[in-house]
This record gives structure tokens, sequence and C-alpha cells, in this order.
């Protein structure tokens, strides 16, 4: 079973690729599963265009039920409305988790209500991160959260389930395996991103095991498969960050 | 038959690569069906005098010339240049010269590029430029490397009047017009995205001619420039061309 863990899709509104793309894609592939969301890159977001974007997902999900799993997209500066959508879409629509972006650091107070909310339904919390090293991205992205910022609130609350997204997202990778074998169990790393340099994922695998690694693709579909085949790892290994591990997360939930 | 117009042996100054070596290269070769490729020495790009690399380069892929052909990497600022193109092409039967811009000292439009391809034309050697050698999102604090424009390039490709050149690890870049217009043969190395989606760019911007295989191992995973090809809608002879029939026309000494 393979689970692409980290993807996006649009049905309607753009600009992420249409969902039957994906799909095509994802089966040309051999990937059976592909959780998609579709996030709002805007700082200050705006609610109805977050549940816009959700709703874009859901439409995605009710075309491929077997194939499309939604992440709920939330800003979590949106109190009330971050509970209010969590509850529409994972809780009364079967979206299999929620998706940050990088209006806030990981470490920030304001995910404390989302953070505990997601361990008391037992799904997964996917956020764009990285730890990049050049002025531009960080200019662009300056509360971008590295592995190091997942730390304290993993220790926090133990039982909710977190994923630092893209190894190969851009930027110092090392640092982020670094910083992630300091995190506790319950912080997973996904493969994705247009990085695919040579050696990342047998170093993610060595320092941290193979069963804290989710393959994902992140939209760049050749090289988050091609770089997991390449890997220099065993079999089981390669199982389990195809799938394996995220099929596990999944069994997790508790509605 | 694939040929493969991006390859790299040595070490890179910043991060540990799992393989360096020319037998290793060959494994990796012969792991993925490649049958032929350019080679170049990483750690040329970093020496103050980047022929020691050459001569290096030489040494260690001497006893597999039916499948490597090495590639001079030359800075131009450094004293003796003229000399050190002339041994790679006489010498060492080097048929092409790589120029880094990223990482050395000058720019493409400067006089002292001009020279230097004029004296590899005069040569008979190919000049290969590279875009970019390293995403510099995750650089080094030791790497003070620049971004090189499109428009540098080209600026400097314009000068030499139907001659033809190759442009390495670069987006699809339009070329030139013009009967005079010189040639400008791109790698697949940095065409990537959805399945096959960055090479069928490269296809309408650059034309099947023009395109080559190139997957810049062993400095990154080369499956997924594989699978680029894989998967792009291409009819068979346009994916023979980017395969190995432009290389291999291009560059007498890949026959």
């Amino acid at each position: 079973m393979r689970i692409d863990c980290h993807a996006h899709c649009s049905v309607s509104m753009g600009p992420w690729p249409n969902h039957h793309q994906v799909v095509a894609d994802a089966r040309r592939l051999g990937v059976d599963k592909v959780c998609c969301s579709h996030p709002l890159a805007t700082k200050p977001t705006d609610p109805k265009q977050i549940r816009r974007a959700n709703n874009d997902i859901m439409a995605a999900m009710r075309t491929y039920p077997d194939v499309i799993l939604g992440l709920c997209f939330i800003d979590p500066g949106h109190i009330r409305f971050a509970q209010d959508e969590i509850t529409r879409c994972v809780v009364d629509s079967g979206m299999v988790g929620l998706k940050f972006y990088h209006q806030y650091r990981m470490d920030d107070p304001v995910f404390s209500p989302v953070i505990e909310r997601c361990a008391e339904l037992g799904v997964p919390m996917l956020m764009h991160a990285g730890h990049p090293t050049d002025e531009e991205t960080l200019a662009a992205q300056p509360r971008i959260s590295g592995a190091d910022h997942f730390i304290a609130p993993a220790k926090l609350c133990p039982e909710a389930i977190f994923i630092i997204g893209h190894i190969g997202g851009g930027g110092d990778w090392e640092w982020q395996i670094k910083a992630m074998s300091h995190a506790p169990k319950n912080v997973y790393m996904d493969t994705s991103g247009s990085v695919i340099d040579a050696g990342m994922i047998e170093k993610a695998v060595r320092d941290l095991g193979a069963e804290r690694l989710l393959f994902a693709t992140d939209m760049s579909t050749e090289r988050g498969v091609g770089k997991i085949l390449d890997a220099d790892i065993t079999p089981r290994q390669r199982e389990m960050i195809w799938g394996g591990n995220m099929q596990r997360i999944l069994k997790m939930r508790k509605i | 038959m694939i040929y493969d117009a991006d390859t790299w042996i040595g070490h890179w100054p910043y991060r540990r690569l799992p393989r360096t070596t020319a037998a290793e290269l060959l494994q990796q070769m012969d792991s993925q069906g490649i049958d032929k490729a350019l080679v170049g020495s990483l750690q040329g790009i970093f020496y103050k005098d980047s022929h020691e690399a050459n001569r290096e380069l030489a040494e260690a892929v001497r006893r597999h010339r039916d499948r490597l052909i090495p590639c001079a990497i030359i800075n131009p600022t450094y004293f003796g240049w003229a000399d050190d193109l002339k041994q790679c092409r006489e010498e060492f039967a080097m048929p092409v010269l790589r120029l880094i811009p990223q990482y050395h000292p000058y720019k493409l439009t400067d006089d002292l590029a001009t020279e230097i391809v004029a004296a590899a034309h005069e040569l008979k050697m190919r000049v290969a430029v590279y875009g970019r050698v390293m995403d510099l999102r995750g650089r080094s604090h030791l790497d003070h490397s620049r971004q090189v424009p499109a428009d540098e390039i080209m600026a400097m490709f314009k000068k030499f009047r139907g001659a033809s050149f190759m442009l390495l690890n670069s987006g699809p870049v339009k070329p030139p017009r013009g009967a005079k217009a010189p040639k400008i043969f791109q790698d697949t190395a940095m065409m990537h995205g959805g399945c096959g989606v960055g090479v069928e760019k490269g296809l309408k911007t650059c034309t099947a001619e023009r395109l080559m295989f190139g997957s810049t191992m062993l400095l990154r995973y080369p499956k997924p420039a594989l699978i680029a090809i894989e998967t792009v809608e291409a009819t068979k002879a346009q994916k023979e061309k980017i395969l190995y029939k432009n290389l291999k026309r291009l560059i007498p000494e890949m026959a």
C-alpha cells in the first residue's frame, strides 16, 4: 500500500493541479491513496476562503472516495472558526487529518486548542515545514516551522500526532533530521519535496528510524516516488515508508 | 539506450555524499540502465586551482572511458586557464568544458567568459553552462554562491552566432530565434513536477531536438529523472532523442 500523505489538489479553485490529474498521476506511479489539502498562503487568511478551500477538497473526496483522503486546512488564528471547521470537515465529513501552513510557527501557543482537539480525535496534523537558510525564503516565510519547533508541543501533548512536512521542501534537511531526532515519537516526517539529494532518505532512516517516515510527494510526483525507490534501505523499511506507517496512523482515529 | 549529460563524481564540501567514486557511479548507472555519461569532478568546483581536479578526474575514469566521458571544469579568473584548457582537450581528451558561474567569481557577460568559450570552441570542445549546481534554499553558511540569471546566460550564448551550447540543471529556456542563433541543448534534470509535466514543458519550449537526459547523480538520486522521461506524453522517437540520440550527435566521443 502506497499512501501519499502530503499532496494538494483542486476541483474548481486553483492554483493546485486538478484532482483528476492528481489521481491519474498517482495511479500511474502505483500510489493507492493521496492525502490532499488546499492550504492558503495568505496572511491573514479569510475564513470564507478557508471554507471554500475545504469544500473543494470535499468535492475531490466525493469524486474519488477510494483514492483521495482529505486533510482539513485551518489557520489556528481563527480560534472558534478553526474548531468549527474541524467539526465540519473531520468529524462530520470524514477528512483524515489537518493541514497547517506557515501563518504561525508550530510552537506558538495559538495552536494549543487545535492540538488538544486533534489528540482527542486521534487525527494527525501535517505542517508545512523546513529550515531554509537563504534570505529569500526566510523573508517570504518568516514563521516557517523547523523540526525544532515541534519538540515542545509534541512533549506537551504526547497523544497528538505531528507530521513535519517535506524533508525535501527546500532548506537544510540535515538540520531537520537532527532536530527531529530530539522530538518524541509522536512526531513523524514526510519525505516529499523537490529536493532529491542523494543519501537523504538513508540518513533519515538511520537517525530517525523508518517507522517515523511517511512517503509523500507534495506535487513533486516523480521526485517523491523516485527518491524512495532509489534509497538504499531494506524492503521492510521501504514498505513502512510507502504506507505502513501512515496506515497505522489512520487507525488511531477515535471517531 | 540511455546517455546521461549530467553526472558527477567526487565530494561536495558541505554535505557527505553516500557515493563518490567512478566505480560507484558505474554501479548506479548499471542499476538504472544508463549506458554512458558525461562526468565532472565536484571538488573541481571548489579547488582554487580547479585543474588539479581535472587531473584527478582523468585518472579516475582512465579505465572506464568506454562509458564515462570526462568534462573539464575551469575557472577563467585563475591564472593559466588557457594552458589548462588545452591540456584537458589534448592530453585528457575531454570533449566538454563545464562553466560554473554560480560558484566562480565572474559573470558570463564578462570578457573572460567570452575568451574561454572562444578558446574552447577553437579546441573543438562543447561548452556546458550550469544554471545552478545546488539549490540555495538550504545553503551552508560557508556557501556564498549566487543565483545566475537566465538573462546573463542567454547574453553570453548570443555572442556566439550559430554555436551549440549545453545548458545544464536549469529550467526550460526559450531558445533564441534566427538562422544564426546559437543552438541550446538543455538537460532534463530540472524539468520536474507531476508525471512528466516538467519534461513536457521542456518539449514545448526547447523541442525534442534540443533536450538531453540528465540526472545529476551522484549528487542526487537518479530515478526521478528517469521517471520524468518514462511518464512524459511523447512519442518513442522523441524519447529516443532525449535519452541518447541528441547527446550522441552533439558529442561524437559519446558514440
